[in-house]
């Protein structure tokens, strides 16, 4: 780990040998006025100012300047030269200012190590056997220096010692760090993925299960991780691959990922990105883990809906067959009695025109049945939003086409092909002739009815204008018609045309 | 008079539109059947100008039975699997209309008209179909019935109040019991009945008298 900023032990450190050099120093000064009788001489002035400077300069110089490539080294050395000048100047080993050359090996081990700490060390020996030697015998001053020496080194280890200590002490404290972030940020996935699992739960319990609500959930709950980015979720059908779900526009220069979603013995889909920047190995790892659940959702929904699936059919034959069998032909025959009573009372005018409103409604209702019946006994199909996807693949190049569409479930059979042929129409002519960067393809769908847009930024068109064999949009109004669609042409704000169609009642 | 088999195994329906078609003064149905195989035992003893067949059938396909028909019979699909695709097999078995059970009394009868005087309906479309039948929208009596003189029309109203015996119609008619006689004879001739009862009867189905 890099530390940029000095680490609290070493700033303690400092501090405590700041106020242990001051301390040294005032016992020093005192020591050498009462040794001068309260008249120091000129020597022992110098050898106050220099221990002055020292202490003050060692407290002054900023903690950075001793991180500088050899600044330990230098600022120590010169406080080695200091307190020896000082030394010097007071009478040699005997000096009070002796304790004070203590301070640069213990200053260059806090923030040199053992190895500069020994180095400074063994320089103010040196300088101070030198000093003696320049003052005494040879031999005295050896014998004299040596208990120095030794106290300069067992300082040296001892602070050397404190140092690993509190380096180890740090370094612990960094990597519990790290370990807490890490754990924060894990925790904040399984708590995102909790929440994916809370609305999979409430799905469950509202009764909307199906792969496209738990597809949209997922999707919506990833995108929201990475602003900026499009995705789509393709679950393995039987069939092929279906896109259950298509979220966001895709950025400019997107990064493409693909995001598998498999357990451990089957591959159920992939999570498909555009993101705007691209993503860390640790993003993905992240991603993973987040759509790990949902692949085991999504397999045991296939497995749910193979089985509830059945099950569902079986009870679709049966539904149809009743239909078909009983209140169907029921409901005619009744509207038959109607007709013969209107007919058998056609003297009496209010009574055979309410026979006939009854019969109007009789034929409506035996009309709901009989299209009840054909869409029960068509097996569902591809959603509207994998359909068009299929028909729109084709369409590449600028404009760029987005299908997000949110489909709760699929339209009735009787409608989902003309609708498909309508909003295809729409953007292959938006693709054509519009001229803009983009189209998207929106809206909110359901079984009975739905609104759906086709929104291009290009520079509009007049909807009442239709050259001979261009744009279909004859053939798209006779087709909103047919299935009681509504379809309109209005300017996109900004620029642009927006297609609406519209069918059914909520 | 148009004779309709009628072919479809929910029975509600099949009665109801029985009695439907039966108070039409041109539209008699000579029987109700249950099942393809049985509509075809059905024509060979009492042959039927129009049949109507339902597609689903216990026994086989409705369908099917049209085309094994031929032009024994003209038929008409009323069904509730009204979808394109059973049309158009419907028209490759030689049906001549088809039709939701929706379908409204009138419409039916008029299709009932059409195909019994050689129309083919389920060629068409909607358009060309809704304006042939309303070409076909009223009733057509048997020329029988439409030579009735009023004399005769004055007796089968008599009769279908209760008044049948001879002498009772001569008095209430102020002509002779033998005149009366005559008139009868001819009402038999021209409605295809044989005894008094039945003149009355036909007459109210006709709308030519009324019970009270």
């Amino acid at each position: 780990m890099t530390v940029s900023v000095p680490a609290p032990w070493e700033f303690r450190l400092h501090r405590s040998v700041t106020i242990g050099q001051f301390v040294v120093l005032i016992y020093a000064v005192v020591s050498d006025l009462i040794l001068e009788g309260g008249a120091p001489d000129g020597n022992s002035l110098l050898a106050m100012a220099l221990g002055t400077i020292y202490v003050l300069g060692t407290a002054a110089i900023p903690e950075s300047w001793y991180r500088l490539r050899f600044g330990a080294e230098a600022i120590t050395l010169i406080g080695a030269f200091l307190t020896i000048t000082a030394i010097t100047l007071t009478g040699g080993p005997s000096s009070p200012y002796i304790l004070l050359s203590m301070g640069p090996p213990i200053l260059a081990t806090i923030y040199g190590g053992l190895r500069t700490g020994l180095m400074t060390g063994f320089l103010s020996v040196a300088l101070l056997i030198l000093v003696t030697i320049s003052q005494d015998d040879s031999d005295a001053t050896i014998s004299a220096a040596l208990p120095a020496i030794g106290l300069y080194v067992a300082f040296v280890l001892l602070v050397t010692v404190i140092r690993r200590l509190l380096e180890d002490a740090h370094r612990q404290a960094g990597e519990l760090a790290e370990a807490t972030e890490s754990a924060t940020q894990k925790l904040e996935n399984l708590v995102e993925i909790h929440g994916v699992l809370i609305r999979l739960s409430e799905d469950i319990s509202a009764g909307r299960l199906n792969a496209v609500e738990v597809a949209a959930d997922t999707l919506e709950a990833i995108l929201a991780r990475i602003p900026g980015s499009s995705g789509r979720l393709v679950l393995e059908d039987e069939e092929g691959p279906v896109v259950l779900a298509s979220r966001g526009v895709p950025p400019q220069d997107p990064h493409p990922y693909q995001v598998p979603l498999s357990t451990a013995d089957a591959s159920v889909g992939s999570l498909e990105l555009l993101t705007p920047q691209s993503l860390s190995r640790p993003d993905l790892i992240d991603i993973e883990a987040f759509v790990q659940p949902v692949s085991i959702a999504f397999a045991n929904l296939q497995l749910l809906q193979s089985i509830v699936g059945s099950a569902v059919a079986e009870e679709r034959i049966r539904l149809a067959r009743e239909m078909h069998d009983d209140i169907g032909p029921s409901l005619a025959s009744l509207g038959l009695a109607l007709d013969m009573a209107a007919m058998q009372q056609a003297e009496h005018a209010e009574l055979s025109a309410d026979l006939k409103v009854l019969r109007t409604n009789v034929t409506k209702l035996v009309e709901d049945v009989r299209a009840s019946v054909a869409d029960l006994r068509t097996a569902p199909g591809p959603t509207l939003t994998a359909r068009l996807l299929q028909s729109t693949s084709g369409l590449d190049g600028t404009p760029q086409v987005v299908v997000d569409l949110e489909e709760r479930r699929p339209p009735r059979p009787a409608v989902i092909a003309d609708l498909t042929s309508i909003i295809t129409e729409a953007t292959r002519n938006a693709h054509n002739h519009s001229g803009g960067s983009q189209i998207l393809v929106s809206g909110r769908i359901d079984r009975s009815f739905g609104i759906c847009s086709v929104i291009d930024d290009g520079t509009g068109f007049d909807p009442t204008y239709e050259p001979d064999g261009h744009f279909g949009l004859t053939g798209m109004r006779e087709r909103a018609d047919k299935i009681g669609a509504k379809i309109s042409f209005q300017p996109t704000p900004g620029g642009g045309t927006t297609v609406t169609v519209e069918w059914g009642n909520r | 008079m148009i004779r309709v088999m009628i072919a479809d195994d929910h029975q509600l329906f099949a009665e109801g539109l029985s009695q439907a078609l039966n108070i039409l003064p041109d539209t008699r149905v000579v029987g109700v059947v249950e099942s393809g195989p049985a509509l075809e035992e059905a024509l060979m003893s009492q042959p039927a100008e129009v049949s109507i067949v339902d597609i689903e059938m216990p026994g086989g396909d409705g369908i099917d039975t049209i085309s094994e028909l031929g032009r024994r019979t003209n038929s008409i699909v009323v069904s509730m699997h009204a979808s394109d695709e059973q049309k158009e097999r419907a028209q490759k078995a030689g049906a001549r209309g088809f039709f939701s059970k929706g379908v409204p009394l009138a419409t039916l009868a008029a299709a009932i008209r059409a195909v019994a005087d050689g129309q083919d309906l389920i060629s068409l479309d909607d358009t060309a179909r809704d304006e042939l039948l309303e070409h076909y929208g009223q009733a057509r009596l048997d020329p029988g019935a439409a030579s009735l003189t009023e004399r005769e029309k004055e007796i089968l109203q008599l009769l279908a109040v209760g008044v049948s015996a001879t002498d009772e119609l001569a008095e209430r008619l102020y002509i002779s019991q033998k005149t009366v006689k005559n008139h009868l004879a001819s009402i038999f001739q021209k409605l295809a009945v044989s005894d008094r009862t039945q003149a009355a009867i036909e007459a109210i189905r006709l709308g030519i008298a009324r019970p009270s």
